[in-house]
């Protein structure tokens, strides 16, 4: 009798995860919606050390700007799966909450950890890199990207993503180190021939080389490839600025004075 | 138990000047739904977050050194493009829930009040009211960056 009511709980049990956990039953509604939340309890409630249910929940917080909740149940998922979480948390703080300082922790020791993976198409030392870039601190910047693109460059050319050449340009650029930016620049627009932010930041280091009419050129086209649907190909973009992404405002404030 | 504090910018009378029609959703599309989000429409505020940055800051006449942390104001933006309906969200550095100036949050808001080239959000050929909001990170009284 008793073995029989076991067996009857567990299929209960098995039934129970097979609908709120293996089929994702949360997926059925819009995940700003209540019924996101409560259906991952739910599974939760089976599930309780499952880390990417916690994920699950934390997401929609972080993309409405509700970060006390957001953090909360994202370091759930960090506790109870660092190896798989702690790197998308520092992606989260570097992108999301544009908290550099914090997101370079636990993007360093992810990358202790896991160093050649990536989160979000890029490597660790990529959202490391550009978080020093936007603290200021131009040399460490210039190190992670420089590790990120030369780890790369190991398999082909091919395989450093056009993002990472834009933001170890950038840095050159504020650098002062014109020819290198160039350089960087160039190997981005081959690899992706709208990317206005590319040409918006290339035509800054051609004015700083007084080759003006270039520039102007460039900022034109920078321009149309906004307004024709083209920005920065990543992602998390529609969600969030990334570091010094321009709009056709700083291009017309450019294009005033020439 | 206080989450977070709530301000419903139409009991905050000082801030009535910036907009002089009162705030009204006007969605004909998804009336009974309103969960419309920026990202969804490609209506992200047409300025860069560093130009943001710069330009509230140039507003602040109060910055107590002591406000460390996110500010986050979540409004509406309806189909004539004015905002309302906001929210206010704060954490600490911690990102624990905490409670800064109300005078500080104030300007915050008066500046969100004073943008007028928000992108209309189109369903088809609808004009439709959506979810929006600004983070403003912190560091001793100073504006350091905005999400988005």
């Amino acid at each position: 009798m008793m073995f029989s009511s076991f067996a009857q709980n567990d299929s209960i049990l098995k039934a129970k995860k097979e609908k709120y956990i293996t089929k994702k039953h949360w997926h059925k509604f819009s995940y700003n919606s209540s019924e996101w939340q409560m259906y991952l309890d739910s599974a939760l409630a089976i599930e309780p050390k499952y880390a990417y249910l916690w994920q699950q929940k934390s997401m929609p917080n972080f993309k409405s700007g509700k970060y006390y909740d957001g953090m909360k149940f994202l370091n759930k998922a960090v506790e109870y799966d660092t190896l798989a979480w702690l790197g998308y948390r520092g992606f989260m703080k570097c992108v999301f909450m544009k908290d550099y300082a914090n997101a370079i922790i636990d993007l360093k020791a992810i990358y202790k950890k896991r160093p050649i993976d990536q989160t979000m198409d890029h490597s660790f030392p990529f959202w490391i890199g550009i978080s020093y870039l936007k603290l200021g601190k131009l040399d460490s910047a210039d190190y992670y990207l420089s590790l990120s693109v030369n780890n790369a460059l190991l398999k082909s050319k091919e395989a450093v993503h056009y993002v990472d050449w834009f933001y170890w340009g950038l840095t050159k650029y504020k650098q002062k180190k014109y020819k290198d930016a160039l350089s960087c620049f160039e190997n981005a627009m081959a690899q992706n021939s709208h990317f206005p932010d590319v040409e918006y930041y290339k035509a800054m280091v051609l004015l700083q080389l007084n080759q003006n009419e270039e520039a102007k050129a460039l900022l034109v086209q920078a321009k149309a490839n906004i307004v024709n649907g083209y920005r920065m190909n990543e992602d998390n973009e529609s969600y969030a600025n990334y570091p010094y992404q321009i709009t056709t405002f700083e291009i017309d404030e450019v294009l005033e004075k020439l | 138990m206080l989450k977070y504090t709530l301000f419903f910018l139409t009991i905050i009378p000082v801030l009535s000047f910036a907009q002089k029609e009162p705030f009204k959703l006007c969605d004909s599309v998804y009336v009974n739904k309103r969960q419309s989000q920026y990202y969804s429409y490609d209506t992200k505020y047409p300025l860069s977050s560093e130009k943001l940055t710069e330009e509230v800051n140039q507003t602040l006449t109060f910055q107590p050194k002591q406000i460390n942390g996110f500010v986050t104001i979540r409004f509406m933006v309806n189909c004539k493009g004015q905002t309302g309906n906001f929210e206010i969200y704060q954490i600490d550095n911690n990102y624990q829930n905490t409670k800064f100036d109300e005078k500080y949050i104030e300007q915050l808001l008066i500046f969100i009040k004073t943008l007028d080239n928000w992108k209309i959000a189109f369903y088809k050929e609808y004009k439709i009211d959506y979810f929006t909001y600004f983070t403003f990170k912190i560091e001793h009284g100073k504006v350091t960056e905005i999400v988005p």
